[in-house]
């Protein structure tokens, strides 16, 4: 394996790890459904938690290497990024397909 | 002036990105079915709790599989089954983490739940149960009979 790959590799699993940090938060302690960041601003589209992680900590990630100059952080934005833009277009979609049927997310976003 | 963001990344990183959707559509169309009537049951079904479902399951692991079984065969889809990695991997674990996270908070360990009332059928001290008023036997024990009356 490639050091660009692993380090593209550590930044997916970072965002990975953030993401399901904040859902995981909110599910042990329901009490912040109602704060700022679990917001969901339309049914049609993710939380802003999700929002937060999949493209704060790409973001975070890059501006980190931008500034300190480390070819690291970038290639482990690019690895987040991966990760974070499949994420939020997958769940749209997700969110859309299930708005248009009528149909009540059961399952996965009952957040 | 046109504005395609896709075209300012360069090859390599478009190739991944389309590998991490190819990731995360396969995920996301598996759970838009999961939702219809028709979905067998043994694909909703899980192996251990902490696991994910089956189908969940399945959809995270074969995409990339797939992809890098079509890279040993064609090298141009070499990129694209490190993006559907890049994608996969971490959100099994995501998954993971959820489901490893949910039954213990059903199971009553939440933090801000109210704590259960605790109902004991006898005192917890020495299996006998004395009135609330009544104190509790001393330990000392006067000397009534023996060698040292």
């Amino acid at each position: 394996m490639d050091s660009t790959y692993k380090y593209m590799l550590i930044g997916a699993f970072a965002t990975g790890a953030v993401d399901a940090g904040l859902d995981a938060y909110k599910t042990i302690n329901p009490a912040v459904a109602g704060s700022v960041i679990y917001t969901v601003v339309n049914p049609a589209l993710p939380a802003l938690n999700c929002f937060i992680a999949d493209a704060g900590v790409p973001l975070a990630l890059y501006a980190i290497g931008k500034v300190m100059k480390k070819r690291m952080f970038i290639d482990m934005a690019k690895g987040g990024a991966v990760y974070g833009v499949s994420e939020l277009l997958g769940q749209t979609l997700y969110r859309v397909a299930l708005v248009a049927q009528g149909v009540t997310p059961s399952y996965r976003i009952a957040r | 002036m046109k504005l395609n963001i896709f075209k300012m990344i360069d090859p390599a990183m478009q190739k991944m990105m389309l590998g991490g959707l190819v990731g995360s559509l396969s995920y996301y169309a598996d759970l838009v079915l999961a939702e219809q009537a028709f979905y067998p049951a043994a694909l909703k079904a899980r192996l251990a709790p902490q696991l994910p479902r089956n189908d969940e399951l399945l959809t995270s692991i074969a995409p990339p599989a797939v992809m890098y079984m079509l890279a040993k065969k064609k090298p141009k889809f070499k990129e694209m089954a490190k993006g559907t990695m890049l994608y996969s991997a971490p959100h099994l674990m995501n998954r993971i983490v959820a489901n490893v996270v949910k039954p213990a908070t059903t199971a009553g360990f939440a933090m801000n739940a109210p704590r259960p009332v605790q109902v004991f059928s006898q005192a917890p001290t020495n299996g006998r149960i004395y009135p609330p008023a009544t104190p509790a036997p001393s330990t000392v024990v006067s000397a009534s009979a023996g060698k040292y009356r």
